[in-house]
């Protein structure tokens, strides 16, 4: 995990837990005037109460989360800030603070899947390589979500396994597929979108051959081990390449040794970038050894939920890597029939679909080469680099790469 | 010192904690692998065997849960505050985190 000095030398600010003393709890919401409401911080706009009039200097705001149970206060500081904290004899200790979650859609909307594919698959020029008779057989793909709706029709086929992780990262016995998340069904979403089968002629998935591997590690009281063993059984199951729109916020180091492995062991992880907006990302997709996702729109431009941030480092500075369809995407709803989210959970699938589609091409293609085909498919366009990376993700120009052409 | 490069804050803070409380902690360890090639769970199985069983002898206590996960060489463990720290510290490990996260804030 990131420590509070890295966040603050890199970021400007650290996300931080205040231990307040036993005699100081009933204290507690006073400690904070000590945190600042970033106008660009890890919990994006949304979740603070930071002037938009005003976002030119850092505002003394309540910004903070006090947890007077605990005794714990949560929010975000600056060098001022935390020098503060820790002069205030209330506080007993100050910690960086991890924190895992579902990368939640940003928008929902009702909708159907038309005849023809939904434009993020279009745009990305996926046909042209199904024309090639590409669709990702043979591969398969580890889906680390809230699960999936086993019963959907696009789905259904595309599922080979299914497994659930408790909290102690242990497989639960005789798990049947379903979709932990009630409002969105997140991983029927995601999983459609990565290899969703055609439902009477409709196709919302990108490698509608590749076979799934669904492990349920995300719902409510999230836990790193869960997330792990659901990595550890993907293993198990001979995947290539591993989807994955979860993360905790910030630059924290709990999965590095773990996307080292998956490397070491073959496979391509593909993450979100998060849906905080500008100056924010999540950990693993801010990860340099990963392929980093974020949002775009159908104008071909950054979406304004889409996570950017830079960071001091040689290797990756800029998160995310690249960016693929991610506002409005039809795609499968769990409990039966279509509709649309928009997130950079949703771009991910489309790049791991597209990476399927790569390896059945090219299946003795090593994770650093189908890496280095997808990034250099990117097509800039209008998209800033400092948000989007190096552009919009294109399926055809990835082959090309890949089979030693010019992307 | 060692632990203080090893281990996550929020692990090091739940520790704490438990120091007070005698509450079980839960926590994710790495195990030392060679970079480059993919783990091997049988190893990995037997260092953290290793590391438990040397932490067992020092504080005279058995863990409550061990759970390896070997293909990605980590193992989840409960146990007390004084047998994690001890855990942590023996040499096949190579870092620790808490697997509670810390209490969240609600996504936007």
């Amino acid at each position: 995990m990131t420590s509070i000095s890295t966040s603050l030398s890199e970021l400007g600010f650290a996300p931080v837990l205040a231990l307040v003393a036993k005699a100081a709890k009933a204290e507690a919401r006073e400690l904070s005037a000590h945190f600042s409401a970033q106008a660009e911080s890890q919990f994006g706009r949304a979740s603070l109460a930071a002037s938009a009039a005003d976002r030119s200097r850092p505002t003394k705001v309540d910004g903070a989360r006090v947890y007077p149970n605990l005794g714990v206060v949560y929010g975000t500081v600056d060098r001022a800030g935390l020098a503060a904290l820790r002069a205030d004899t209330r506080v007993r200790a100050v910690r960086a603070a991890p924190q895992l979650s579902l990368i939640r859609p940003v928008g929902r909307q009702a909708a159907a899947a038309a005849a023809v594919p939904p434009w993020g698959i279009t745009s990305m020029g996926i046909p042209q390589l199904w024309d090639q008779g590409l669709t990702g057989a043979g591969v398969a793909v580890a889906h680390l979500d809230t699960g999936i709706d086993g019963t959907h029709p696009a789905v259904r086929a595309a599922l080979a396994g299914f497994a659930e992780f408790d909290i102690s990262g242990r497989q639960v016995r005789d798990a049947s597929p379903r979709d932990s998340d009630e409002v969105d069904g997140h991983g029927t979403h995601t999983a459609a979108t990565l290899a969703g089968r055609a439902v009477r002629g409709r196709r919302v998935g990108v490698a509608p051959g590749a076979s799934v591997y669904s492990a349920l590690v995300i719902e409510g009281g999230d836990v790193v081990a869960r997330v792990l063993g659901g990595m550890d059984w993907a293993l198990g199951q001979g995947v290539r390449v591993l989807s994955m729109s979860l993360g905790i916020r910030g630059l924290l180091n709990d999965f590095l040794g773990v996307v080292d492995v998956l490397r070491d062991s073959g496979v391509l992880p593909v993450m979100a970038v998060g849906n905080e907006g500008p100056g924010t990302s999540r950990s693993p997709g801010n990860y340099p050894k990963v392929v980093s996702v974020g949002a775009h729109d159908q104008a071909m431009t950054v979406a304004d939920f889409s996570s950017s941030q830079r960071f001091v480092r040689r290797s990756q500075p800029v998160v995310p890597d690249l960016t693929g369809p991610g506002v409005e995407v039809v795609s499968a709803r769990a409990g039966g029939g279509w509709h649309a989210l928009s997130g950079s959970s949703m771009a991910t699938p489309h790049v791991a679909g597209l990476a399927a589609l790569l390896l059945e091409a090219k299946p003795d293609a090593t994770v650093a080469r189908l890496e280095r085909a997808i990034l250099a498919s990117a097509v800039r366009a209008d998209i800033d680099a400092s948000r989007g990376g190096r552009g919009a993700v294109d399926g055809p120009r990835a082959l090309a790469s890949l089979r030693g052409g010019r992307a | 010192m060692a632990e203080a490069n090893q281990t996550d804050p929020e692990l090091l803070r739940q520790l704490d904690e438990a120091r007070d409380s005698g509450a079980t902690v839960s926590a994710v360890v790495r195990v030392k692998r060679r970079r480059g090639t993919p783990p091997d769970p049988a190893a990995i199985e037997a260092k953290v065997q290793k590391a438990v069983d040397r932490a067992c002898e020092a504080t005279g206590e058995s863990p409550g849960d061990v759970h390896v996960m070997g293909r990605v060489a980590v193992a989840y463990v409960t146990g007390s505050e004084r047998f994690v720290r001890r855990l942590v510290d023996q040499p096949e490990i190579d870092g620790a985190t808490a697997n509670q996260a810390a209490p969240a804030e609600d996504d936007p």
